[in-house]
């Protein structure tokens, strides 16, 4: 369209955020008006996502990664991509994207008995109409008022649950498909028509004369509650609290003899207990109507919120709880004891979670998140006309001197410093990719032999993503207007300390970002076993559970990944575990908190060697101690694990495997790490620093954008959705383009 | 853009004579004339250029309604415009309008106020008749547009004749833009555009886009027109160098004053200081040759052409979708017009 | 070295999320330009969307493009903008709400008001009462005026996301979309009737109070009854008017059933 050169951008990182805003800026609607060039530290795409083939082909990854049923602008752009792709299925065996995403409907948290047992409390998710991706057809669905109508439902749900007799799976609440469902019998003569104050009447009757003391009172009260909180700005906040106060206490009442002989029971009033109170507080705070949305609680920890709306201690201490505060990695310090997240991003990123899923309530990937996820994302972006440049660390980011800028103009990037790690041997472009049966992968390694003195590298064992690993085969540096007009900053927060210390040094918004939005490390580990699950002890169907014991609070069943990988010695079972990674020993005071981290501070290059050390340390006693809890038969009678499970890559098929030596050396075979570089650290959502996120949007340095789920991104947790977001915010801010209505869910309380 | 559109005279005749015809039926014919009803219908059938209801009745054509449901807010804008003629000739102390004296001219001042007020008043009554014709909603929603501008409107006013109750001296071009957004723009051309594109679209559209259409567009006009002051041959509206007379920060005068050495900046501010009527023809007349001589009219001129180029871009961003017609082109073609005319 | 002088981002319309969809001006969703255009290149995204990109750039100035005009456009465009967002949040500051609860004592406050019929009456009486003085025509608005008020200060009613109306293609189709309202009167002597329904999508759910005599002391008429007639697609007013009602105008409010939120009004003339 136009004749011009081409806007050149400047993306450094690789990851979901990164990709996502290379992805749209270079849609085929803007015709080229974008170039951009993406630079990435190390071999490969992906930044935390980022995945690799390891011996017999295994999937090694950084940790545990499952797309949710809500990632709408995720799924999108991940669909957009594979259409574009469009790889012929009879050469490619994940040619559509239905063939790498799958659902996951059974999902799960360790509960722990009052007697100290340990028992899964699974959960099977009804699948909802639609997929992820989808268009939306009413733009603007998401309302606190629509939510509180889902949690009435959930809520008599439940109780129905509570009320019937027992039954064989313990189904925990099931989100409804149907926004509306029809009022249960025995409402009496109340239907949605029933003006306000016949609503009010009943339950002015209700809460007066006792008769909530039945079980069918109590449901009655619930259905009344629903019709209410679908009219919400009609009825008083006071009455709908009381009534919900009313149908808390005397289902406590109700339910305290069995709650402690029936663990089912229990934990269904623990669920009860939790929906009346985050109701209760939605309705109290008003954030029906408050501008700022869910923003309004940030300021609270979630629990202490859900305290002040009435939730018991046992309730806190749940399984339900603690699952979410893994899954998102919310302990200060990774210290169990210190759970800590904002009530409001966490209460938001629930609600979508529960609520606003369609398909499945999560997907797996059927092959490493690098192989389904970024190899796509690469070939599509490549045919673009996207330039990749690998092996290429950003050291500094240096804005103009202030002095020298005009009156009125804002301040700018003027240049970026880069090391460039490796060079190749003839000067050609990196090829990253391995072919594994018929898909391009990401290998474990960089394929040394494309670089210049690569050789010696391998045998070195040269880890290019290490943050300590600063040996360069050159530097490089890109000035404003002759080689980049635009930049978008992609790296992980951790690494923003490090490269970004012109904008920390001149802007106070940036030092607060920094010291507020905490990261945390994580660990990790993969093991592959001869025996299937069921002949382990888990005799449930494949999931995911949570909520177990640290330091592997957190794992998941991958057995769909056997076929994927090319063991001679063919295992049964994969488990992929994952947790927060502490900085220091939980029993000494850290000297500085996570938040600043400083890699300065470690400047000891075995640093990450004691690290992943110390993970295979927490590992083995794991395996010793705690697994019998998730995996009855993995652990010798007297005790520990029975190590011959554990299947090494270099295995024959024929070996029999009970003759091995069993030992703790076993687990060298499998696979772990130790989530400690600064980029790598997971981004965390601590209480009251929310307002220190800054925003894509944000246009203080006219010549810069940010992204990164650590961004003001209106989702404001960690995790895949919120890198694409702000990633599109990112391509936004540059381009106009997204709308921003077009980005599903940024709009949202 | 040196086209000379027969379009847009055309259209500007049409719904000027409609809203003309329409408009006599709200200026009350009863008594007291003498005294009230007669000064009230005076600008009025003055006559004008009659740019504001076109806009308003093109807008909601382009957008498929009939010209009869836009022209009760085109004669609702055409009466209020006039009534804030009536107190802008007061506010600056002007002599003429169209060709003949001001209103307080003829009749002294508080006469004059009464007959303003007066007709402002008239001016509302359209858009009260509305809700049966246009349903309640839309009628709410444009008598609340309505109010929104004339604060606006009295906000812009306000600006302006403070910087010279002031005599501020160091204001700049975004200071100046700034005012004629508010004091300008929303009853040019903001008001009309968005009430027709509601009246037309009745739905909740996005109005933004007018926004910046409307204030480009309005920008340019006033900045032409303001050039016109100082240039025209025959003055249709106030008299020639009136602004000079009254001081009026225009967008030459803010750049006179930026541009000025020190010396000629201080004899500026000093003839600035004293009421009009102490100021001489000589001092007028230095003044306005300053101006060519730090290329002042030029200067705006030139921005002058800048914000149509501009106003072009927001115009096809707030009309894109819309099927060709008549009254799109002649809201595109009005760009070109309200630069190039004289 | 490049030639062009260095380029800037434009700042965005908005530089956060928009939370509270109920206080909005507009309409959810709508953007500018939702009438799909005929000579429109085919979509290439799911959504079908193919909004122009909105961001002003060097390329649609003419080639000499110097200095003093660029910083022109720009401190224009900053000005429009910041008016826009100036705007926007005055928008915001004048809708209502309700204020969040502080700790475990605070009971919250009503976060809008219990809305019934009656008070929408009241509230419609009384400004009838206020300006009987002046002609039907005041009368009529004001009492429109009561209405949408209410209308517009209501956040949106849980699970009842406000619909937007579908843009409509051109030619506009008309606002008779819905068939007309029947009004069967019952009265001795001669009446007007004007029933001021908007058209809504949906079946109508909708009910009134009766209507109100402007004048004060007249007994209000209370036989007036809705039925909607599912088959014809019509609303039927009926209305009877017992023999000793003074004559005079009475007004009355449609409201929907569901949400209270009123969707009309009635007004009957009786005359002598």
């Amino acid at each position: 369209m136009s004749s011009q050169k081409p806007i050149e951008v400047a993306v450094i990182g690789g990851g979901c955020a990164a990709i996502s805003a290379a992805f749209d800026l270079t849609r085929p609607e803007l015709h080229d008006k974008f170039h951009v060039t993406i630079y990435q530290l190390g071999w490969r795409l992906g930044g935390k996502g980022a995945s690799g083939r390891g011996p017999a082909d295994r999937i090694e990854e950084h940790g545990l990664h499952i797309w949710m049923g809500f990632y709408e602008n995720a799924f999108r752009l991940l669909r957009e991509c594979y259409a574009e792709l469009n790889r012929d299925p009879r050469k490619c065996r994940f040619a559509d994207w239905r063939d790498a995403f799958v659902p996951q409907p059974l999902i799960g948290v360790m509960d722990r008995s009052p007697r100290g047992q340990w028992l899964p409390w699974l959960a099977l998710f009804s699948p909802a109409p639609g997929l992820p991706g989808d268009p939306l057809s009413n733009r603007n669905p998401f309302t606190v008022s629509a939510y509180l109508a889902r949690l009435a439902t959930m809520l008599r749900i439940t109780l129905a649950g509570v009320s019937t007799p027992r039954r064989e799976n313990a189904d925990a609440p099931v989100a409804p498909s149907t926004p509306n469902p029809p009022s249960p019998p025995g409402t009496g003569s109340i239907r949605d028509s029933s003006s306000a104050a016949e609503v009010t009447a009943a339950i002015t009757r209700l809460l007066k004369y006792g008769i909530l003391a039945t079980v069918a009172g109590l449901r009655e009260a619930v259905a009344l509650l629903e019709i209410m909180l679908r009219a919400l700005p009609q009825y008083p906040a006071a009455i709908i609290i009381s009534v919900l106060g009313a149908v808390a206490s005397e289902a406590r009442r109700q339910l305290q003899p069995l709650i402690d002989n029936d663990d089912e029971t229990r934990r269904l009033w623990e669920a009860i207990d939790l929906t009346v109170a985050v109701m209760t507080g939605i309705v109290r705070f008003g954030l029906a109507t408050d501008p700022r949305g869910f923003d309004a609680i940030d300021d609270y920890e979630l629990l202490d919120w859900l305290r002040l709306n009435g939730a018991s201690e046992s309730s806190l201490n749940s399984a339900l709880v603690r699952g979410m505060y893994d899954l998102a990695f919310a302990y200060q310090d990774a210290d169990p004891a210190r759970p800590n997240q904002a009530a409001g991003c966490a209460l938001r990123g629930s609600l979508r979670m529960f609520f606003t899923y369609r398909g499945a309530f999560f997907w797996r990937m059927q092959a490493a998140m690098g192989d389904v996820v970024f190899a796509p994302f690469y070939e599509v972006l490549k045919r673009r006309g996207v330039t990749f440049k690998f092996f290429h660390r950003l050291t500094n980011l240096k804005l103009a001197d202030p002095s020298a800028l005009a009156p009125g103009e804002r301040p700018y990037v003027e240049s970026l410093d880069f090391d460039v790690q490796a060079l190749t041997r003839d000067g050609a472009e990196y090829q990253p990719l391995i072919d594994v049966r018929g898909l391009p992968c990401w290998p474990a390694q960089p394929d040394f032999a494309q670089l210049a003195g690569g050789a010696q590298m391998r045998t070195e064992g040269r880890d290019f993503e290490s943050h300590w690993e600063r040996r360069k085969a050159a530097t490089r540096t890109l000035r404003v207007g002759a080689d980049f007009d635009f930049v978008i900053l992609g790296v992980g927060l951790g690494a923003i300390p490090e490269v970004a210390r012109d904008l920390i040094n001149r802007d106070q918004r940036w030092r607060d970002l920094v010291a507020h939005v905490t990261t945390v490390a994580t660990q990790a580990m993969q093991l592959w076993m001869r025996e299937d699950m069921a002949a382990l002890g888990w005799p449930h169907p494949q999931t995911a559970v949570s909520a177990f014991v640290h330091p592997f609070d957190t794992w998941a069943d991958m057995r769909h990944l056997l076929p994927e990988e090319s063991w001679p010695a063919r295992p049964r079972a994969i488990a992929y575990f994952c947790s927060a990674l502490p900085d220091a020993p939980l029993n000494r005071v850290p000297a500085a908190s996570s938040s600043a981290f400083a890699a300065s501070n470690y400047t000891a290059s075995d640093y990450s060697a004691r690290r992943r050390e110390q993970v295979r340390r927490n590992a083995i006693d794991f395996l010793n101690r705690d697994i019998a809890q998730l995996w009855p038969r993995a652990a010798r009678p007297g005790g520990g694990f029975r190590w011959e499970l554990l299947v090494a890559p270099g295995e024959s098929a024929l070996s029999n495997s009970y003759s091995i030596p069993a030992g703790e050396s076993c687990f060298d075979t499998q696979f772990w790490t130790a989530n400690v570089n600064p980029s790598d650290r997971y981004v965390q959502s601590p209480p009251q620093t929310t307002r220190y996120r800054i925003s894509p949007l944000d246009n203080t340095y006219d010549n810069l954008t940010i992204a990164g789920d650590w961004t003001a991104c209106g989702l404001n947790v960690g995790c895949v959705e919120a890198a694409v977001i702000s990633g599109r915010l990112a391509a936004h801010a540059l381009a106009g383009a997204p709308a921003l209505e077009e980005i599903v869910g940024y709009d949202h309380p | 853009m040196s086209v000379t559109s027969s379009l847009v005279p055309a259209i500007l005749g049409e719904y000027g004579a409609m809203t003309r015809a329409a408009l006599r039926d709200y200026l009350p014919a009863r008594e007291p004339r003498r005294h009230l009803y007669d000064l009230v219908a005076d600008y009025p059938l003055r006559g004008g250029k009659m740019m504001r209801p076109s806009l308003c009745i093109a807008a909601a054509c382009a957008f498929g309604a009939r010209p009869d449901e836009a022209l009760g807010t085109a004669v609702s804008i055409e009466l209020l415009h006039n009534a804030l003629l009536i107190h802008d000739d007061i506010e600056d102390g002007s002599e003429q309008r169209r060709g003949r004296p001001t209103l307080h001219l003829e009749h002294g001042i508080p006469l004059a106020l009464n007959a303003g007020d007066t007709l402002a008043l008239v001016g509302l009554r359209p858009l009260l008749e509305h809700h049966e014709r246009l349903g309640a909603d839309l009628a709410l929603r444009l008598a609340c547009e309505a109010e929104r501008m004339a604060l606006i409107s009295a906000e812009g006013q306000a600006l302006e004749l403070g910087w010279r109750h002031d005599n501020l001296i160091d204001l700049t071009d975004a200071d100046y833009l700034c005012m004629v957004l508010k004091k300008t723009c929303w009853l040019a051309t903001i008001f009309p555009l968005r009430a027709g594109a509601l009246i037309g679209s009745r739905v909740a559209i996005d109005l933004d886009a007018f926004v910046r259409f409307g204030f480009f567009l309005g920008a340019t006009f006033q900045i032409q027109d303001d050039l016109l002051n100082l240039v025209a041959d025959r003055s249709y509206g106030k008299e020639r160098d009136g602004d000079l007379w009254e001081g009026k920060r225009t967008l030459m005068l803010i750049r006179l004053f930026r541009e000025s050495v020190p010396a000629d900046r201080d004899r500026l501010a000093a003839i600035l200081r004293f009421p009009r009527h102490e100021r001489t023809g000589a001092d007028v007349g230095w003044i306005r040759a300053q101006m060519d001589r730090y290329d002042c009219v030029e200067y705006a001129r030139r921005f002058a052409h800048r914000l149509a180029g501009a106003a072009l871009h927001e115009y096809s961003l707030a009309f894109a979708n819309l099927p060709d017609s008549r009254d799109k082109r002649f809201l595109e073609e009005m760009v070109t017009w309200v630069v190039e005319r004289n | 070295m490049n030639d062009r002088p260095r380029i800037r981002r434009k700042d965005p319309a908005r530089d956060g999320p928009v939370r509270d969809w109920s206080n909005m001006f507009r309409g959810p969703g709508a953007t500018a330009a939702t009438a799909p255009s005929t000579d429109a290149p085919p979509p290439s995204s799911p959504t079908g969307n193919t909004s122009p990109i909105g961001v002003p750039d060097d390329s649609a100035a003419p080639p000499a493009f110097d200095d003093e005009a660029r910083i022109g456009i720009e401190t224009a465009y900053q000005v429009i903008d910041q008016h826009l967002r100036e705007g926007r949040l005055a928008a915001q500051a004048q809708a209502p709400r309700g204020t969040p609860g502080t700790g475990p004592s605070a009971t919250a406050p009503p976060a809008a008001m219990s809305i019934s019929s009656d008070t929408i009456q009241q509230v419609v009486t009384q400004g009838l009462r206020f300006y009987s003085s002046l002609t039907p025509l005041w009368a009529a608005f004001l009492k429109s005026l009561a209405a949408s008020t209410v209308v517009r200060d209501m956040p949106a009613a849980a699970g009842l996301a406000p619909v937007p109306l579908a843009p409509s293609p051109f030619p506009r189709a008309a606002a008779d979309s819905l068939a007309p309202v029947i009004v069967e009167i019952a009265s001795a002597r001669m009446a007007r009737v004007t029933v001021d329904l908007p058209p809504s999508t949906g079946a109508p759910n909708l009910a009134t109070g009766g209507l109100l005599a402007l004048a004060p002391g007249h007994a209000p008429l209370t036989d007036v009854a809705l039925v909607f007639d599912p088959a014809a697609n019509r609303l039927v007013v009926r209305i009877r008017v017992p023999d000793t009602q003074p004559p005079g105008v009475y007004s009355g409010v449609i409201v929907d059933r569901g949400s209270a939120a009123p969707r009309g009004t009635i007004t009957l003339r009786i005359d002598e």
